[in-house]
């Protein structure tokens, strides 16, 4: 198993074992010749011309596969997809970046794509929230908005000639992420879907499922409305409110430590995700949930979800959610 | 009112910085009360450090001094006492005397890599925001860091020995994400002439690239030759071989003349902090699994040191291993003390402690990393809390080591 850092003992592994294959047998059978490995021949129809695309070559007259993946086709083009593959963004996906550069009018993100993001600063909310032209002040308070090593949570608006891509965080949801940890899982994990964005109220914490692969998972943070918080600004002064500042006095720290109620749910949800993500199953909030709730009633140390049963346990609990997706389906 | 020095550079070398964010007593006894705890931060990447410090009040930035040299930091206000200087060997009057002792390699205490990538790397050393900073400081004060571990607990172990059959001993060691593999050699070598009944042993440890992108070309010599010394300094001791957690006597053949040399290597395949006890951890379970040739010495050599050995192909001595050492470094972050740090965790960290314990309990080498300067009883404590931690590991490897041969015994 790629990655899986756990030991297993011999009734783990068989375990195990069963499980996985019990998962297998639930996958669709639909098109058996659709997956290659390198090497393998692809059957084409040579009577209309064929289009050879990515991860095929041509050898003695055969079109042969290069990578390891699934065979699509499209119209005349035949092409190998490989299933682990970069991430292979989209206009209009949600995801979460680290910012490394803040260059003039734009930061630099960090997307685990082959190239960096571009957030332009007019593609961000000014602080004052006043709709205006960006003026030289503005781009010289750049790194009030965001700093190097920021985590940021964007949306894909486009891509630029040369391929690297274009993000907005015009609205209030999108923005820096603070108060919680960043988890990294592969891209080919988290499938679209119409949200990325959950508040799951029973803990209090939110978790923003970035379809580059970056998760994150932290405190719950009000989506504030910067008009209206404008007004209080004024009024809040004298309490010297700078909420983006972390107060220099350990003593301060300490009392704006995350509640550890609430940390021990962020600590929960983040060992879910590293095991799908060890296990390779596909990541989505009710997958994350479940996984959650087991381990609560089972009385689980935090810690232990990241060893050897509880992986076995959540192979199991797969193989039976997928049974039971084929019974119904 | 604040100036900021910027010294880019591609070699920085500075020696033992002695700041830290109390600043006591300045020059001006006016300034003392507003400039105490005012110095924010440093922060630095790999190409530049930018130091910023705000001045008293009242003080225009023309007197602000400050020169950075590579061997020399010295920040003050003209026309007075300068405020930090490193030069000098007398402590200024209130100040910690928090230089930061004996780092382990004396001359450098932040070192860059000469070249100069230009490019970011990628998946490289990846920095924290502020915000998980807090995240994390706020985890390790409450008791649950990030993935759910208490201050005191490991990281799950696996150890797996006899990787390398062209080795004498071999061993594979992984903590968390951190792995790395420790390889024994035996060889025939003369005894020092310092010490004619003991035989040799030496620690070298690689990083390897497919560690981390720094690792690659040079970058990693500067971490090896840590790593390598603080090992060194754990499980053999001192220079006239006391204190050793390896018995060397046992590894002499004939006094004076033939001893068996070993070599011990690491490697680092995997970095996700706590290389060091992984490390000590790897070469534990190498040196249990080490098989040492049975040497027939022959009694008629002449008396002028040439004698005949014959070293046996087929039987093999199992180095006795029960007085090896286990490394447990303790960091500390914040005002707590953890245990097996990630690499996010360690880089948190003020300062760090490396005690290498043995099986009754008696520390054989102790390390201190980091930048921060320790108060001695704070050194008693994390040495305290290491050597209670250290049952456990000891514990925990000594099981995982036998399983591991008797897994090996079986395929």
């Amino acid at each position: 198993m790629r990655g899986l850092q756990v030991s297993l003992n011999q009734t783990q592994k068989i375990r195990l074992q069963r499980a996985l294959e019990k998962i297998d047998s639930f996958s669709s059978k639909s098109n058996p010749n659709a997956s290659v490995t390198v090497a393998d021949t692809i059957p084409v129809n040579f009577e209309d011309g064929v289009l050879k695309g990515h991860g095929t070559s041509e050898l003695d007259g055969e079109v042969v596969a290069t990578l390891c993946g699934v065979v699509e086709r499209v119209n005349k083009l035949v092409y190998v997809r490989t299933l682990r593959a970069r991430y292979k963004p989209e206009i209009g996906d949600i995801i979460v970046g680290r910012v490394i550069e803040v260059a003039p009018k734009r930061w630099r993100l960090e997307i685990n794509f082959s190239q960096d993001a571009v957030l332009m600063l007019s593609s961000m909310n000014l602080p004052d929230g006043i709709q205006r032209r960006r003026t030289a002040v503005d781009e010289l308070n750049m790194r009030s908005i965001f700093e190097e090593n920021d985590v940021v949570c964007a949306e894909v608006r486009g891509f630029q000639h040369d391929g690297s891509l274009h993000l907005q965080a015009r609205s209030q949801k999108y923005g820096k992420l603070e108060r919680g940890q960043l988890l990294t899982v592969s891209p080919y994990l988290v499938k679209r879907r119409k949200q990325h964005f959950h508040h799951i109220e029973q803990y209090g914490i939110d978790l923003i499922l970035g379809c580059n692969g970056f998760i994150w998972v932290g405190e719950h943070v009000e989506a504030r409305d910067d008009m209206i918080v404008e007004d209080q600004v004024s009024t809040s002064e004298q309490q010297n409110a700078t909420p983006n500042r972390y107060p220099a006095s350990l003593e301060e720290q300490e009392r704006t430590y995350t509640p550890l109620e609430t940390r021990q749910n962020i600590c929960r949800t983040a060992n879910a995700v590293r095991v799908l993500s060890t296990l390779g199953f596909s990541i989505n909030v009710e997958v994350i949930m479940e996984m959650v709730n087991l381990s609560s009633s089972l009385n689980l140390n935090i810690h232990e979800m990241l060893g050897a049963e509880f992986c076995v346990l959540v192979a199991e609990g797969e193989a039976e959610r997928r049974s039971l997706k084929k019974k119904k389906g | 009112m604040y100036r900021m020095c910027k010294l880019t550079g591609t070699y920085v070398e500075i020696r033992r910085i002695a700041f830290d964010a109390n600043f006591n007593v300045f020059g001006l006894n006016l300034a003392v009360e507003e400039l105490r705890g005012r110095f924010s931060s440093g922060d630095q990447t790999l190409k530049q450090i930018n130091i910023y410090i705000t001045l008293p009040p009242n003080v225009p930035t023309k007197l602000f001094h400050c020169k950075i040299q590579s061997k020399h930091v010295e920040v003050g206000i003209k026309g007075n006492p300068s405020y930090l200087n490193t030069a000098g060997d007398k402590l200024e009057e209130g100040e910690d005397g928090v230089k930061s002792s004996c780092p382990l390699s004396p001359r450098r205490h932040i070192c860059y890599n000469g070249r100069d990538k230009g490019s970011r790397s990628r998946q490289g050393m990846v920095g924290l925001s502020i915000g998980e900073k807090h995240f994390i400081q706020g985890g390790i004060a409450q008791d649950l860091r990030s993935d759910g571990r208490k201050r005191l607990t490991y990281r799950p172990i696996s150890v797996e020995t006899g990787n390398i059959p062209q080795a004498n001993g071999s061993a594979r060691v992984k903590i968390g994400a951190t792995d790395v593999i420790a390889s024994v050699k035996a060889e025939l070598g003369k005894p020092s002439p310092f010490q004619p009944d003991k035989g040799k042993v030496s620690i070298y440890v690689d990083c390897s690239p497919t560690a981390a992108p720094i690792f690659e070309g040079r970058g990693g010599d500067e971490l090896s030759a840590e790593l390598s010394s603080a090992l060194q300094r754990c499980l053999l001791g001192g220079k006239s071989g006391a204190g050793a957690g390896i018995d060397l006597s046992s590894l002499s053949i004939v006094e004076g003349k033939i001893c068996w040399d070993l070599y011990i290597y690491g490697l680092v395949v995997s970095s996700d902090g706590n290389l060091l006890d992984a490390l000590g951890a790897a070469i534990k379970a190498a040196l249990s699994n080490t098989g040492i040739p049975k040497v027939h010495v022959a009694a008629s050599g002449p008396s002028d040191g040439q004698s005949e050995v014959d070293v046996s192909d087929e039987e093999f001595l199992q180095f006795d291993t029960s007085s090896v050492p286990v490394i447990v470094t303790s960091t500390k972050v914040g005002r707590h003390y953890i245990v097996d740090a990630t690499s996010e965790e360690e880089s948190q960290m003020s300062s760090a402690i490396s005690v290498s314990i043995n099986r009754q309990g008696r520390i054989c080498g102790l390390t201190k990393r980091g930048g921060a300067g320790l108060d001695p009883s704070v050194i008693l404590d994390m040495i305290s809390v290491a050597k209670h931690v250290s049952e456990q590991l000891m514990n925990k490897l000594d099981s995982e080591i036998s399983a591991a041969e008797a897994c090996e015994e079986e395929s």
